[in-house]
């Protein structure tokens, strides 16, 4: 497969450095009686590709959907470059969703009766115009270049989620959001997968990426996790050595990891 | 620079690809709402239509007007002349619409061929009255032609009732002779008529030649008038007519009209009824389909307003995709209705129908509205929480 530079050299995606991009501050989410998020703090700054980890029911789907306004917080705030999203209504959370996230699913969520290109497209109509070109152009960037007609039926497991990316990407978002992005892919599309990935994170983009997989979260700058609803881990070790996890309520082992947890949050 | 209407053409796109997305489906809603608009287009066509046809019906029937000399008008001897009937014309401006005769009674002798045994018989002079209107009563088109045919002395046509052919032993295409004193005239058999009525003992001629037989040229005993319309407009034609022909009788026949009027709503407020229940048939059958449209939408709704994409628009898709639905439905059905109803013309009225424009437009546009009506459960996409789509709970 050959793909082309996945983002324009003229085009700027990063704010200015130094300020982060997104501030969370003790954001709880509350379904009933159950707690998924119990009071999660932390920045993203811009152009960083954080890896958020962890096990299943911890609250990393429901973190992701907060921060791309899918779902709404039950307390806390959430500032995404200055806009503070949880007071956001309806109609202001469909354009931030539209202007700001680029979102890429597991299950890549394409339109069945739309053709890839039209897919991107979709995007580009509910943003603001659509310009065909442009669309091709994205998908030509994820190697789709032959595959501008096909229904996603027609498309293996990695090509649709190229489309994906190709649509999360079309409108050049602030935030892109990636929810198991390799779940339902072979090793093959993972790998193209990753690394599209890896080029939007060298041209800047800023990339929250919820994986179970550590191999993967080997490529972000930073790893995030998460256990029963709580920030356990925040780091920016490299992942050469196995991640020293910090269990919930239990002191987190700084000692010989880079670790950018606040040490208050982990030791008693 | 990027091009606005690109927004009009990707709509259009999107909506292409909405409608063809199963077409199994899109043929079930097109064919629920094609019938819906045959049935009703033929319905409302027919109902349109039912004046007219009702009043052909019962024009058959009879008159529901009398006009009569006045019983005090003994001087004219029971009659009236011919001249008098120009002034009936005159309320014509009214909403009803009029067909009238004028007939004379007479008592003279007749006999089969050029036999000599002659009997008395009640004869009927008949001519239609108003140009272009055509007579009335229990006789046949076929018969009412013959005797309007000409009334010059050249026809010498007549119809006998059945009692009397049967009581001369004659049938079509005999000849028959009248005496009346000096007076005599021959005439052939075209038809014997069949009533159950007076008129089976009764043999009908053109008016011209009654009148010479009976020595009463340009008199008549009565005109018979068929006023279709409502009860109040046929009432207040009787009451026009009294106030123009102050020395004659103008007898409505209240309980004939009442009936006609009765008759008349009732089958109109019926095929109301049923276009009615036709189209909220369609409406449930168009629900169901687009129920189970809701149901396999809800991820995609999911995901466009995961994208972007605000409730109006995505409505608004689905929205139009139902209004070319209807829209295509109704230009078919309507077509197909309107055919349909010339055909059950026929087999109800025994007349076709008249195929009348304003009632394709109607039909096309109550098939329009019903197929939004029928896509309310898509309404319920509205409500669709992406974050709930993708969690599974849905």
């Amino acid at each position: 497969m050959t793909t082309q530079p996945l983002v324009n050299p003229s085009t700027s995606f990063a704010p200015a450095p130094q300020t982060p991009q997104v501030f969370l501050e003790n954001l709880v989410k509350e379904y009933g009686t159950l707690r998924a998020l119990g009071g999660v703090s932390f920045n993203i700054e811009p152009g960083e590709w954080i890896a958020l980890m962890g096990p299943s029911g911890s609250g990393k789907t429901t973190l992701i959907n907060i921060l791309g306004g899918l779902d709404t917080a039950t307390s806390g705030r959430v500032t995404v470059n200055g806009q503070d999203i949880t007071r956001l209504g309806e109609s202001d959370l469909v354009r931030y969703r539209a202007e700001k996230i680029g979102f890429v699913f597991q299950q890549f969520h394409l339109v069945p009766y739309l053709t890839a290109l039209e897919n991107v497209m979709l995007a580009q109509y509910f943003h603001s115009v659509t310009d065909e070109s442009q669309a091709v152009e994205s998908l030509k960037r994820v190697g789709l270049a032959d595959r501008l007609e096909h229904l996603p039926s027609k498309l293996s497991g990695g090509e649709q989620q190229r489309v994906a990316i190709a649509r999360a990407l079309i409108n050049q978002p602030k935030l892109i959001l990636a929810d198991e992005p390799t779940g339902n892919l072979d090793e093959a599309n993972e790998d193209i997968v990753i690394n599209i990935f890896r080029e939007l994170h060298q041209a800047g983009h800023t990339i929250l990426m919820v994986t179970h997989d550590v191999d993967i979260a080997r490529n972000a700058s930073r790893r995030i996790e998460l256990t029963h609803g709580h920030l356990t881990l925040d780091t920016t070790c490299n992942f050469l050595e196995p991640a020293k996890l910090c269990p919930h309520g239990k002191p987190f082992p700084s000692s010989g990891c880079c670790s950018t947890l606040d040490s208050k949050s982990c030791n008693p | 620079m990027p091009n606005p209407s690109a927004n009009r053409s990707m709509f259009r796109r999107i909506l292409r690809r909405l409608l063809f997305a199963n077409r199994g489906r899109l043929f079930v809603i097109l064919l629920a709402l094609s019938a819906g608009a045959a049935v009703s287009a033929a319905l409302l066509n027919l109902q349109v239509d039912a004046k007219r046809r009702l009043t052909s019906e019962f024009r058959a029937f009879g008159a529901n007007i009398l006009v009569l000399p006045k019983s005090s008008a003994a001087s004219s001897g029971g009659l009236m002349t011919e001249t008098q009937l120009s002034r009936l014309a005159l309320p014509l401006d009214m909403k009803v619409s009029i067909h009238a005769a004028s007939l004379l009674y007479t008592i003279a002798e007749v006999a089969p061929g050029s036999s000599p045994s002659f009997s008395p018989v009640v004869l009927v002079g008949y001519a239609g009255v108003l140009p272009g209107s055509a007579p009335l009563d229990s006789l046949s088109q076929e018969a009412r032609q013959t005797l309007r045919g000409s009334q010059s002395a050249e026809n010498k046509s007549c119809i006998a009732g059945q009692q009397v052919a049967t009581r001369l032993s004659v049938s079509a295409g005999d000849r028959l002779s009248f005496r009346n004193g000096n007076l005599t005239l021959g005439c052939v058999l075209t038809a014997i008529l069949k009533t159950g009525g007076a008129e089976d003992g009764q043999i009908f001629l053109p008016l011209l030649k009654a009148q010479e037989l009976a020595g009463k040229i340009g008199k008549i005993s009565v005109i018979q008038i068929n006023a279709s319309g409502t009860l109040a407009q046929i009432e207040e034609y009787a009451q026009t007519l009294q106030q123009e022909f102050p020395e004659l009788e103008v007898r409505p026949l209240r309980q004939f009209s009442e009936a006609q009027a009765k008759i008349y709503s009732r089958i109109s407020g019926l095929l109301t009824a049923a276009t009615a229940l036709i189209l909220a048939l369609t409406a449930l059958c168009v629900m169901a389909a687009m129920t189970n449209i809701a149901a396999e939408r809800r991820n995609d709704v999911g995901m466009m307003k995961a994208i972007g994409g605000s409730a109006r628009r995505v409505l608004n898709l689905f929205l139009t995709e139902a209004v070319i639905l209807g829209l295509v439905g109704g230009l078919i059905g309507a077509a197909a209705g309107i055919a349909l109803s010339v055909a059950l013309g026929k087999a109800v009225f025994g007349v076709a129908a008249a195929p009348r424009l304003i009632v394709y437009p109607i039909s096309v546009s109550l098939t329009v509205i019903v197929a939004i009506l029928g896509a309310y459960p898509l309404r319920r996409l509205v409500n669709v929480r992406p974050a709930t789509i993708f969690r599974g709970e849905a």
